[in-house]
């Protein structure tokens, strides 16, 4: 009977808290992750995503093994004698090719690769093969078998056949690395991967949203197999899967307008037969019917959702239900069709031709008929333009479209060939599907979890399914330089779906919410601003004798001012990936002190990263970020989304009049609000926790053992209490 | 809903030996409620050689809190009623030797003791509610991570500090006689050696008080009248610089050093007491009885003696002992009122200005009636 792990590629999340603080990943798209108890069973959904000290929980990523009826193989289940998962998590980040748009990406063939668009190495001064490889974060595999078992990624546990190992040193910014994450099993023996621990450091300063040389975070991905054997010696069955880690998912429940698991059905509907009667032989098959509640519904909710992380106030009409969006009358053909034209039709993906709808920001040009097309995304490329990288031809992606899939099903739908109600026919495992979904399908630039490679189907070795590379890797170690989506494929090593990510991942996460797109010139995102000034000075003379002249004088001064590049107006305001990087969020404090230390009422619409102010801060204090809560879960279709959990502690607030900046004081009466971290306090607590840690470590000790000699069992975690100053949803 | 013999309200020195003296001399179980998870910092002060015989009294020896945490006072160099320094150490107290204590190794150990003894101890307690029904006491309280508890006792004791407004809900009336304030920061140098450095210097509106915490951190506080604070806007951190800069004793000290803190925190630091009858059933101890001016150097000699003794009031089956221990807080206070005031006399260089004037003689009888 053949076994499979499930989900397919796993999603772990990395968190700054202890250990063995930690949640476990969400079992549905848009779902909360889940508290556990001791035996790592799931228990309910998240109380507190952040520790008592405000740093982000790690999340773990359960694997099960399913047999042919979908029906769980544990170490409970009858002639299973064991179960052995196997991991290995790698970071190729530092040693891959420093990102730059859509360069490199094989989909649009040959002429687009590294090589031949000449893109360089992120850390160009090392150059052999060998000493790249050692900028591999690479510490073996673990392998965990039994119950409720651990092994860890760190450089005190390298396998002793291992002899590539590597891992970064100390560095003079961030934090020096520790681990790439942990194993652990729970009671009946399924694998839990946990990720890294949110470090990053390097030696240079940050100033892309790329990353920057000499720089390691501890994200990771990698490949899992499992090998089950049984009491009856009937031979052992071998499994594979995939896992990736990402960072923290800010606002679990709202999930993008087309996630990554949209993109793997994609690849899947399109390369490997996974609806046969939906795409066949090259083509979509237009008898195919839809139907509204697996394949529309989520689309538009996720439209809906938007709002409470990003004002894109353009989109409200799709999900306005100014027309019934469940009738596939005929008679209400026009509305579905009007709707679906406001979609924007996807490129073809080839390079040098820039008259393609994504390219185009609104529906027509005539005042009266105008609307910025859906999804109002940037493209994956709105950054550079046609002649950056010294190319001519580069790729340039303005604006969103949603994948082939999502646009196809669309149509059926506008079309009036879908069944309503909801269907027991899915398409894929839930589990699956739920894994990667609440991950950045669209746009991918690069994304914040994986990016564009996984639109290729040469990464996969069947619909869901990563390709494991066929390699020793405990002799030669990884490949520096090997791009998995060339030639034949081959199949992915640890740390393939990551390498191409920013270096540290905080970087992209820092700059990577909104955009400014030029949406005239197809060619062009940004250009160099020059600023010229003139000033004229005219001499005119006064009080000369009769009949004296002096030639009138004029003298002209020109300054120039260069800029860095800047979006080209006219451009449109447009954002990435929000429900990842939330931009405009409501505050939702709800008690006196939460308000005094957030400086804020509850209900003000904010930025969310307010008081973070460059890479390096978000190098340091990602984990300060509030979560974004419903705060009415248990009454669907009243949504009530503020943040929870922001650690107010660590930001200043001034409110800085206009006069400042005027000179003229009158203007004062109008103020603008700043946020900022105080760097003398931070370090002075620092310094304050030094000097006194004697007294204050012990009295946390303290107040620990008190508590737990007064409450036994220590910590119930399957009541929300509704005490304290923190918010919980 | 749990039930113990007693509740006492408050973590501090008073509340653990309470809560220790019932346990070794009356033989009940004491649940103790703290407000803070215990991780402030606590700034020491002086005690008299009489602190040992109240630790001998808890059943415990002073070997236990550790080597460091009495530290013999060599005495603290002051500027009072003249611009010369004096130091030795007999101006501010007649109890000869004196100890600088650690307050945070004295208040683990009694708190330790509390729990190894048997005693519950619950940190993070906020919202605590009192009622007494019949001769119940019912304590009602908000934990982060537990959620709301109900807990029962037959006595209650409030130890819960100086700016406790528990006895205020149980209708006791409390005598406030002046509005002192304390406006400080905690201070760090990089390089001085702090330790056991002591300096006390009045002025114009009040007094200046440095000590030293560790060998780089000092606590630095403002003592002056709240209407003065306001006035002077002395709680602006900018202002209290300019004035700490003028001061003889202390600037000088503290060159190069800086605030570890971005505001200054402002305390009470009057001196106040009970002064009504209390419930059935029920003590005030420590700074929650009466509390005093910080020039006397009270404060724990007083918390851990009214803990004794308040404790053994509470339990005794005789009739009016507690009227009796009332009593003897109304007598520390009188004495001590006296004391004060003959502290504040030494000072005659600006008996015209509004704080000197108003801790002249017999001010202290003078005293107003805050229900508080």
């Amino acid at each position: 009977m053949a076994l499979s792990i499930h989900p397919s590629v796993g999603i772990a999340r990395l968190g700054n808290a202890d250990g063995n603080d930690f949640v476990l990943n969400p079992i549905k798209i848009g779902g909360l992750p889940y508290e556990h108890d001791d035996n790592l069973q799931p228990t309910t959904e998240v109380i507190y995503f952040k520790d008592e000290a405000g740093r982000v929980r790690r999340q773990g990523q359960v694997f099960k093994v399913l047999d042919e009826q979908d029906h769980e193989i544990t170490l409970d289940s009858a002639n299973v004698k064991s179960i052995e998962w196997n991991v290995h998590l790698a970071n190729k980040k530092a040693a891959w090719y420093a990102f730059s748009e859509l360069n490199g990406n094989l989909l649009y063939g040959e002429a687009n690769s590294y090589k031949n668009r000449g893109i360089e190495w992120r850390n160009p001064s090392v150059t052999s093969e060998p000493e790249r490889q050692k900028l591999i974060i690479d510490l073996g595999p673990r392998t965990v078998s039994g119950s409720l078992k651990s092994a860890e990624f760190d450089k005190d546990n390298i396998p002793s056949n291992y002899t590539k190992a590597s891992y970064p040193g100390p560095v003079l910014q961030g934090e020096d690395f520790k681990s790439l994450g942990t194993l652990l099993t729970d009671d009946k023996g399924r694998l839990i991967v946990l990720g890294g621990y949110g470090r990053a450091g390097g030696n240079t300063d940050l100033e892309g949203y790329g990353g920057g040389d000499e720089w390691f975070d501890d994200i990771s991905d990698g490949p899992v197999t499992c090998v089950v054997t049984y009491t009856d010696g009937s031979p052992a069955q071998t499994m594979k899967a995939w896992v990736v880690v990402g960072s923290p998912d800010f606002a679990p429940e709202i999930v993008n307008i087309s996630t990554l698991n949209d993109t793997f059905f994609d690849v899947g509907v399109r390369h490997f037969d996974l609806v046969p009667n939906m795409y066949a032989h090259g083509e979509f098959n237009n008898g195919f019917v839809a139907n509204f509640e697996r394949d529309i519904q989520p689309i538009i909710h996720r439209i809906s959702q938007y709002q409470w992380v990003a004002n894109v106030q353009s989109m409200s009409g799709f999900f306005s239900y100014q027309f019934d969006y469940r009738d596939n009358s005929d008679g209400n053909k026009p509305n579905r069709m009007k709707y679906y034209n406001y979609f924007r039709q996807l490129d073809n993906k080839v390079i040098g031709d820039y008259d393609q709808p994504q390219q185009t920001l609104m529906s027509s040009s005539s005042e009266g008929e105008m609307l910025p097309m859906m999804p109002m995304n940037s493209g994956s490329n709105s950054v550079k333009s046609a002649n950056a990288y010294d190319l001519t031809d580069n790729v340039v992606e303005k604006f969103l479209a949603l994948d082939a899939t999502q646009m196809f099903l669309l149509k059926q739908w506008a079309e009036g060939k879908f069944t309503l109600g909801a269907t027991d026919v899915l398409l894929v495992n839930e589990m699956d599907a739920a894994s990667i979904g609440n991950c950045v399908g669209l746009p991918m630039c690069p994304g914040i979890e994986v990016t564009w490679s996984l639109q290729n189907s040469k990464l996969y070795e069947s619909a869901y399914q990563i390709k494991h590379f066929k390699g020793d890797y405990s002799q030669q170690g990884l490949s520096p330089s090997r791009d998995e989506c060339e030639g034949g494929g081959g199949g992915c090593e640890p740390g393939d779906l990551t390498k191409r990510m920013a270096c540290p991942w905080q970087a992209d996460f820092f700059n990577c919410t909104v955009q400014v797109v030029n949406f005239s010139e197809p060619k062009v995102n940004k250009a160099t601003q020059v600023e010229t000034s003139l000033s004229l000075t005219k001499y005119n003379w006064k009080d000369l004798p009769d009949g004296v002249k002096v030639p009138k004088e004029y003298q002209v001064l020109a300054t120039q001012d260069v800029e860095e590049k800047t979006p080209l107006p006219p451009a449109y305001y447009s954002y990435w990936w929000p429900p990842q990087s939330p931009w405009d969020v409501l505050t939702g404090e709800l008690d006196v002190t939460g308000q005094l230390n957030s400086h804020l009422p509850a209900g003000q619409q904010i930025n969310y990263a307010r008081g973070i102010n460059s890479y390096g801060q978000m190098v340091e204090h990602w984990s300060a970020l509030a979560f974004i809560r419903d705060r009415n879960a248990k009454n669907e279709g009243f949504p009530y989304f503020t943040e929870s959990e922001r650690n107010h502690e660590l930001f200043d607030f001034k409110e800085v009049g206009v006069g400042q900046i005027s000179g003229n004081s009158e203007d004062n009466d109008t103020t603008i609000p700043v946020f900022f971290i105080n760097t003398n306090k931070v370090s002075l607590d620092k310094l304050k926790g030094e000097t006194d840690k004697k007294e204050t470590k012990k009295g946390k000790l303290m107040t620990q053992y008190f508590e737990e000699r007064a409450f036994k069992p220590v910590r119930t975690k399957n009541t929300l209490h509704r005490s304290g100053t923190r918010m919980r949803g | 809903m749990d039930k113990y013999d007693v509740i006492v309200i408050g973590g501090g020195p008073a509340g653990a030996a309470c809560a220790l003296s019932l346990m070794r001399h009356h033989n009940k179980s004491v649940l103790l409620l703290e407000r803070s998870d215990f991780t402030q910092q606590r700034i020491g002060e002086q005690v008299s050689h009489s602190i040992f015989d109240f630790v001998d009294y808890l059943g415990l020896s002073p070997e236990d809190f550790g080597v460091d945490c009495f530290v013999p006072n060599y005495g603290k160099i002051s500027y009072w009623g003249s611009d010369i320094a004096s130091s030795h150490h007999s101006l501010f107290t007649a109890q000869g030797q004196t100890y600088q204590l650690d307050r945070a190794m004295f208040d683990e150990t009694l708190l330790m003791a509390v729990v190894e003894r048997g005693g519950t101890i619950i940190p993070r307690c906020k919202q605590i509610k009192v009622a007494q029904q019949g001769s119940v006491w019912q304590v009602q309280l908000s934990h982060p991570a537990q959620g709301d508890l109900d807990f029962q006792s037959d006595y209650l004791i409030d130890a819960s500090g100086r700016q406790s407004k528990l006895g205020g809900e149980l209708g006791i009336e409390r005598t406030v006689t002046d509005q002192l304030v304390g406006v400080g920061a905690f201070i760090h140098h990089p390089q001085r050696v702090f330790e056991q450095q002591q300096r006390i210097e009045s002025c114009e509106y009040g007094w200046w008080y440095m000590a030293g915490l560790s060998k780089d951190l000092a606590v630095v506080t403002c003592f002056t009248d709240v209407d003065l604070m306001k006035e002077m806007k002395l709680n602006r951190q900018a202002i209290w610089n300019t004035h700490l800069a003028k001061t003889k004793a202390i600037a000088p000290y503290l060159q190069g050093s800086h605030s570890t803190q971005a505001r200054l925190w402002v305390k009470q630091a009057n001196s106040q007491y009970y002064s009504s009858a209390f419930p059935e059933r029920f003590v005030a101890v420590g700074d929650a009885v009466a509390s005093f001016d910080p020039v006397s150097s009270m404060g724990i000699g007083f918390a851990m003696s009214s803990a004794c003794h308040g404790a053994h009031a509470l339990i005794s089956a005789e009739e009016g002992v507690v009227q009796y221990y009332q009593n003897d807080i109304q007598r520390i206070f009188d004495e001590y009122c006296e004391i004060k005031d003959r502290i504040y006399q030494k000072e005659q260089r600006w008996v015209g200005l509004p704080f000197w004037q108003r801790r002249a003689l017999f001010a202290s009888l003078e005293r107003s009636v805050v229900s508080v």
